[in-house]
């Protein structure tokens, strides 16, 4: 068990600087996911953590024991490999009990701690097969099996699931969250699957150009962004962010225009600034009587999902998605000129500098 | 099958007959000659002797002081030994440093490498020469072997090196987190992953000390410290030549090579394809 603290920890390779400053608190036994786009530097925290990489400046504790010239394997720390990397010269058996062996554990112990393993993970019959003799989510579950094995107080995960298919993944969600509610070890897991990340974390941290831009729970990240990266890259479809806007006074309160669009504005918000809005799909509907429309768009792609209909509209400011529920949804035409509402209280406000309202 | 496919299989096979008897023929040759009697063999086209004897194998053979085949059949098999034993284990080390760490002069260095095996060896057999005899290694099969592994090593280093680019860096970074030194991580991992490269390098090792000619015939004078291909050059003398003699000779000095081929063919194929991907 042990927390995690990332104190203005900066990386630079030669002179590109990939981490820009990151402070962040890991609690003893949370599940932190990290995401943000690629190359954005989430490998790179995560190795850090790992001693694979050093840190250029800054700190990382461990229990709020400084590690940074400790060497990998004093950390503490089980990783889990994008490429699952299990030695393949080696039997399932040998594979996870190779990091009880370097220790010079016991044969008794080893024994029955690789048993405990495969138990949970359901690979008792596999521990003689090599690893090229097993499917994708079998050697993924491997890979777990020796991270688990060696006891470690933090687990490193780099897009685990990302090599297996859907139905796979989800089973190996849940799997991997049911181990995480039995063992409560500390994990900070990258991926860059939504899903997943909203699914499995208990906050999530968006890092972007190696600078974190929020981190907080899966519900404060989509309900309240801290900045248009945030609000667009969490959520699919992303937000629909368009502007630049100008704030007017009118008889129904205060509105944003941007040129024949006009939105509604919450009351008691600090307008000063607010140079774009966004709003996510599902905060849109088709206008009606009671719902005047914001906009009005036409129709140039629909994507039907079922029950709901995502409809890429024209608009003034660029395409914008709206989501459509259930029978009006299938009578969507392309071509059709759609007139949306969205709600005032869903509106995400944000200044020049992309920073939320 | 249809009979397209048949003819079609015919056909392959037939060249492929064509093409074997044109690369056995005259290998066939060495085999009548030193399976005929005397001096004497009849010059037709037909590759086996009229008067099969083996008389020439048994003189080789054949226990007695005066016979040295025995001691240079023992030369050969410790020089070509002990060359692949040193240049396997130097060039291992050297292509995982190469491959897995960076330290000054790394570039440099494998370019130097490169550029010992563009010059040809006998270049450097003068030198070499003034070398060996100021270490007093002159006509000395420790001498010999030297300079064998050290021709061997940087092909095989070049060799091995392209086999661990393309050992992934994970596995390492795994073992390291699981507790192993990079030693353990050289000899648990990486040497055992590169198995099928090592044979390859092993066997040319084995066999270019076993074959080399130039240089041993230049630094060994005493027949008691002859390797084989020394030796059989002397059965073809200025005066009169052996030929009986050197056919067995030949014959008996490829098989060692022709077993060991056949012993590690199995990593041959992975290990050739494996090493040709990268480096
Ligand atoms: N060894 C290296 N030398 C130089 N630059 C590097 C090195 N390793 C990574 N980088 C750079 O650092 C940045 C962050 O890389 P990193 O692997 O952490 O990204 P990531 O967020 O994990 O991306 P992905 O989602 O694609 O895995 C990238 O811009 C990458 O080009
Ligand atoms: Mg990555």
């Amino acid at each position: 068990m042990a927390s995690v603290r990332f104190a203005q920890v900066q990386k630079a390779y030669d002179d590109v600087q990939v981490i820009q400053g990151i402070d962040l608190d890991i609690q003893d036994g949370e599940f932190l996911v990290l995401v943000g786009p690629s190359g954005c530097g989430k490998s790179t925290c995560m190795r850090m953590v790992a001693g694979l990489e050093t840190v250029t400046a800054g700190d990382i504790l461990i229990d709020e024991r400084r590690i940074n010239d400790v060497p990998p394997k004093d950390r503490g720390i089980g990783m889990v490999f994008q490429s699952y990397a299990l030695y393949p010269h080696m039997t399932v058996f040998d594979n996870i009990a190779f990091g009880l062996t370097i220790r010079k554990m016991s044969k008794s112990v080893i024994e029955q701690r690789v048993q405990e393993v495969a138990e949970t993970l359901g690979l008792e019959e596999l521990l003689a097969r090599k690893p090229a003799q097993l499917s994708g989510g079998q050697r993924q579950r491997v890979a777990m099996g020796r991270a688990i094995a060696r006891q470690p107080d933090v687990f490193l995960f780099d897009e685990p699931l990302s090599n297996l298919d859907s139905a796979l993944r989800v089973r190996m969600r849940a799997e991997l969250a049911a181990l995480h509610r039995e063992h409560k070890t500390t994990t900070i897991y990258v991926t860059h699957d939504q899903v997943e990340a909203m699914t499995l974390a208990d906050r999530i941290c968006v890092l972007h150009q190696g600078a974190l831009q929020q981190v907080g729970t899966p519900d404060q990240l989509f309900s309240t962004p801290a900045n248009k990266f945030v609000a667009q890259f969490i959520g699919s479809p992303s937000m629909n962010v368009l502007g630049p806007v100008t704030i007017e006074h009118t008889d129904q309160g205060k509105v944003a225009r941007h040129q024949d669009m006009t939105f509604p504005l919450p009351d008691g918000r600090e307008l000063d600034g607010v140079v774009e809005i966004g709003f996510r799909p599902n905060d849109v509907a088709v206008a009606d009587d009671e719902h005047p429309a914001c906009f009005v768009g036409t129709v140039t792609a629909i994507e039907r999902m079922g029950w709901e209909t995502y409809t890429h509209l024209d608009t003034p400011a660029g395409t914008v998605i709206v989501r459509i529920e259930g029978e009006r949804g299938a009578q969507v035409k392309l071509g059709e000129a759609l007139p949306c509402y969205v709600w005032a209280g869903r509106l995400h406000l944000f200044d020049a500098q992309g920073a939320a309202r | 099958m249809s009979w397209r496919q048949q003819l079609s299989s015919v056909g392959v096979h037939a060249v492929l007959m064509f093409a074997s008897a044109i690369a056995l023929y005259p290998v066939l040759w060495v085999l009548k000659m030193a399976l005929s009697t005397g001096q004497r063999f009849d010059p037709t086209y037909v590759p086996w002797p009229s008067e099969p004897s083996g008389e020439h194998f048994a003189q080789l053979l054949s226990f007695g002081p005066e016979n040295t085949f025995y001691t240079q059949l023992f030369n050969s098999l410790v020089v070509s030994s002990a060359t692949t034993v040193i240049g396997v284990l130097l060039a291992c080390s050297a292509a995982y440093a190469f491959s897995r760490f960076t330290f000054v002069f790394k570039n440099a260095g494998l370019s130097i490498f490169l550029l010992t095996q563009i010059l040809p060896g006998v270049v450097m057999l003068i030198p070499l020469y003034v070398l060996l005899g100021k270490l007093h290694l002159l006509n000395t099969l420790t001498g010999l072997v030297m300079l064998y592994s050290t021709t061997a090593i940087p092909f095989s280093t070049y060799m091995l090196k392209g086999y661990f680019d393309t050992v992934p860096k994970d596995l390492d970074e795994a073992a390291l987190l699981d507790g192993a030194s990079r030693l353990t991580i050289f000899f648990r991992i990486a040497l055992p992953l590169a198995r099928p490269a090592i044979a390859v390098t092993a066997l040319f090792s084995f066999m270019t000390a076993w074959n080399e000619f130039v240089l041993a015939a230049t630094l060994l004078s005493d027949e008691g410290k002859f390797t084989l291909p020394v030796a059989l050059q002397r059965y073809v003398g200025e005066f009169r030549t052996d030929w009986g003699s050197f056919a067995a000779g030949a014959i008996i000095v490829s098989i060692p090579v022709m077993a060991l081929f056949y012993a590690l063919q199995k990593h041959l194929v992975g290990g050739l394809t494996a090493g040709s991907v990268k480096g």
